[in-house]
């Protein structure tokens, strides 16, 4: 798994020893063969030496972790615990006494595997269907020997997105046209299958239809149908045939439940309806088609094929006579005029999707030109962004994405599976708050709190936690320069790095709307405050100096929108200092306030009010000598007055005194 | 106009001169021949004052009697110690000291009016220009702090 690579990394700076949960040591030099599809370790417990555990560095964690975890088994390796390491998510299992099945020789006998297989995996099967869990990991390769009466032991849970490893043949046909990413959960039915599968493999000592490429696999089983493909000629124990035939079945309806088969006995028969298949074939392109359900796949390979048949009227022609689905013929005839008269097909339109729909109600939904289960679509759109789809072509899944978050009104009203889903999958993305793509790359963490950051910055970091992608994030930006008109245009952070960072500040209560000031934000101030608000909330919250040192000029030129130069210039110099200190959210407070901002503008106001009123006072002042007027006059009649009344007193006196 | 305002003023004010004042101005010039020529000669230039004046600063003439009575308590009191006799009286009057004094009293009160005037008034157009300084130093200030378009230049200071 790449996995291994990836933490070879790590190895240069292992001084610091890992402890998940504080306890159980991780030896990263001691690595085993991966379990489970995840990188594996070494761990010990200094509590108890003995113990052999293992501990496991999956890239994908499933949503479901903590269920998984919850999940216990005698049968089952199970997540004894997980912890996020540096940033990264870590699992504790147990160490596997053996290599996986995959590796034993020879064809195993009869009662052997209904006593080591069949049934404890049924019974872990039967628990989780109660649970509402699925497994969607049983394969020989991770499948491993047990310790108790000879029992197989199934891989843990969790460690990567649902039936991601599994081989096409180990699928049943709703999740193996799909890419392994498109998967989903899928139901207990599809673990069924896949049990069948590992059982038949185990008879066999090789996996069926072996040598063939997955597309000659998917052509055999439409065309002969699963069991049949996979059950013909071959050397299989008597006693096992009506079993393997049942749990073998493209019916989902017709495969034993878990509970049929934890009582499971040697030559237990099991009644299959078999499917429909005529005599005469359809043929669409090189297609042989015999079945509705082989017809619905073969649409979405050859759609000019099959549209021009439809044209001709042809299919539901077939579909009367050699199939005697004449309700089924009618719809089809209707939706083939229906889409001659809109004239023309567009592989990626609606009227196909809902032709196949019609065809195989059990089939996953058909878009952009593969198939997929709604609920794989983050799942789909993170393998896509970490560049490990290479079925898809790049940007196939968003555009999957948005379109079928655009027509959601299509179908709220379909039933089953494939409906709620997308009714799910519509309220999410509606939950995010955002629009176009940003919502769409949201989806791909909301709804996985174990999704680790797909940023090229800290891809193989399998980061999990936002202030482990803070410090990546600082730690590439320490010294470089990013130029104003990028961070305009683009933001500060790439954006599978915002949804990351977006997703679990949202998660810690972060308002990115209310956060704001009034009017628009440029994105790179709201990426800053973004980060800055995730590293004031963050437990552990470093200083972010290569960060504050890149943003102090963007945030410098922002302060431009204080009026008083006087505030303009102490925000500065404090702006400064936090800058140097990395503390962003202080930045960001002398940056955007709105309270302190509202009080500058209102004191800015009243500043030109003055200003506007000194100035029309200026104008109206008169600066010559001001006239002689009353009060004037006044006070120089007094004065005259009072100094000739006390000259004459002084000069009576005086001439009083002579 | 002018002629009707202020023959309006001396309406409302009532004419100053009654009857009676020619009687009694006639038994102290009978009586008095002396002081009364004195005082009358002594009070030409208060009733030069009064005439030449512009109407609304009675005020002059009325301090000016004040300057004048000062002036005059030397002479008054020789008169009065001579019992006001005609030789006194032409003495007195014959003395271009006190003619002096006279006039330069008169002309003392309408220098202390006009220079408390123009006192008052350069004193006002300081506290002006002062008041002007203070709003462009405000206005300047202000400015600065808020970056405003520049205002436009003020008019030169004159004094009248």
């Amino acid at each position: 798994m790449s996995g291994t690579d990836n933490l070879s990394g790590q190895h240069n700076d292992a001084s610091a020893e890992l402890r998940i949960n504080g306890r159980f040591q991780v030896l990263r030099e001691t690595s085993l063969p991966p379990i489970g599809g995840a990188a594996a370790f070494v761990a010990t417990d200094p509590l108890a030496p003995g113990m052999g555990y293992a501990a496991l560095a999956p890239d994908d964690v499933s949503a479901r972790l903590e269920q998984y975890e919850a999940f216990r088994h005698p049968a089952l390796m199970p997540v004894l615990a997980h912890d996020r390491l540096e940033g990264a998510p870590w699992i504790l299992t147990l160490r596997p006494s053996g290599p996986s099945l995959a590796s034993l020789s020879g064809p195993w006998r009869e009662s052997q595997i209904v006593n080591s297989v069949i049934r404890p995996v049924a019974s872990i099967l039967m628990q989780a269907q109660q649970l509402g869990l699925t497994l969607r990991n049983l394969r020989p390769d991770n499948l491993y020997p047990g310790v108790i009466a000879q029992e197989v032991l199934v891989g843990p849970l969790g460690i990567t997105p649902p039936a991601f490893l599994q081989p096409l043949v180990f699928e049943s046909l709703s999740s193996a046209v799909c890419s392994p990413a498109a998967r989903g959960y899928g139901s207990i039915v599809d673990d069924v299958f896949s049990l069948g599968v590992v059982i038949l493999t185990l008879c066999l000592g090789k996996a069926p239809l072996e040598g063939l490429s997955d597309e000659d696999i998917l052509r055999r089983r439409f065309e002969l149908g699963t069991p049949q493909a996979y059950l013909r000629d071959q050397p299989v124990p008597a006693g096992l045939v009506s079993l393997l035939q049942a749990m073998l079945s493209d019916d989902p309806s017709q495969r034993p439940a878990p509970v049929d088969l934890v009582n499971m006995e040697t030559s237990k028969l099991f009644s299959v309806r078999r499917e429909k298949f005529t005599r005469q074939a359809l043929p669409v392109g090189p297609y042989m088609v015999r079945s509705r359900r082989a017809l619905a796949w073969a649409a979405t390979r050859r759609p000019e094929e099959f549209v021009d048949l439809l044209r001709c009227r042809q299919v539901d022609a077939w579909l009367k006579k050699d199939l005697h689905e004449s309700a089924l013929s009618e719809d089809i005839a209707a939706a083939g005029i229906e889409l001659v008269r809109t004239g023309g097909v567009d592989t990626d339109g609606g009227a196909l999707r809902r032709i196949v729909h019609t065809l195989d109600a059990d089939a996953p939904l058909y878009g952009g030109g593969q198939w997929f289960w709604p609920e794989a679509l983050p799942t789909m759109l993170a393998l896509e962004a970490a560049g490990r789809n290479p079925a898809a072509s790049k940007g196939s899944c968003m555009a999957i994405a948005t379109q079928v978050l655009a027509s959601e009104t299509d179908y709220v009203s379909w039933a089953g599976l494939l409906g709620s889903q997308l009714r799910q999958l519509g309220q999410e993305a509606r939950r995010t708050g955002q629009k176009g793509a940003a919502r769409i790359r949201r989806l791909i963490y909301d709804g996985n709190i174990w999704q680790r950051c797909l940023s090229p910055l800290c891809l193989s970091r399998r980061l999990v936690v936002a202030s482990e992608a803070l410090k990546a994030l600082d730690a590439s930006m320490a010294g470089r320069d990013v130029p104003a008109a990028t961070a305009v245009r683009s933001g500060l952070i790439d954006e599978q790095m915002r949804a990351f960072l977006e997703s679990h500040a949202v998660r810690m209560g972060f308002h990115p709307r209310s956060a704001l000031t009034t009017g628009e934000m440029p994105l790179w101030l709201q990426d800053f405050a973004l980060l800055a608000w995730l590293q004031h909330r963050s437990a552990d919250s470093p200083p972010l100096p290569g960060l504050a040192a890149v943003t102090f000029p963007l945030l410098n030129g922002e302060l431009k929108i204080w009026q008083a130069r006087s505030e303009r210039e102490r925000r500065a110099t404090e702006l400064r200092k936090a800058s140097e200190g990395g503390i962003l959210h202080e930045m960001l407070d002398l940056v955007v306030n709105t309270i302190a901002l509202r009080q500058d503008r209102i004191a800015g106001q009243t500043a030109q009010h003055e200003f506007e009123a000194i100035e029309s006072q200026l104008l109206h002042q008169k600066t010559f000598m001001p006239n002689v007027d009353a009060d004037t006059r006044r006070l120089a009649a007094f004065v005259t007055m009072s100094s000739g009344i006390g000259l004459s007193i002084v000069s009576c006196v005086y001439e009083m005194l002579h | 106009m002018a002629d009707k305002a202020l023959a309006g003023r001396f309406r409302g004010r009532g004419n100053p001169l009654q009857w009676w004042h020619g009687v009694v101005l006639g038994l102290v010039v009978a009586w008095l021949p002396g002081p009364a020529t004195v005082v009358f000669i002594y009070w030409l230039p208060l009733l030069l004052l009064y005439v030449l004046e512009p109407k609304n600063e009675g005020y002059r003439a009325t301090a000016a009697l004040f300057f004048v009575i000062a002036a005059m308590t030397h002479p008054v009191r020789r008169i009065w110690d001579a019992s006001g006799d005609w030789d006194t009286c032409t003495d007195v009057l014959l003395d271009p000291r006190n003619l002096i004094m006279d006039w330069g009293a008169v002309a003392l009160a309408w220098l202390v009016s006009e220079l408390t005037v123009i006192g008052l008034r350069l004193y006002r157009a300081q506290a002006q220009a002062a008041a002007i300084r203070r709003l462009q130093d405000r206005a300047r200030v202000l400015k600065e702090e808020w970056g405003f378009e520049p205002i436009a230049p003020l008019p030169e200071e004159k004094t009248s």
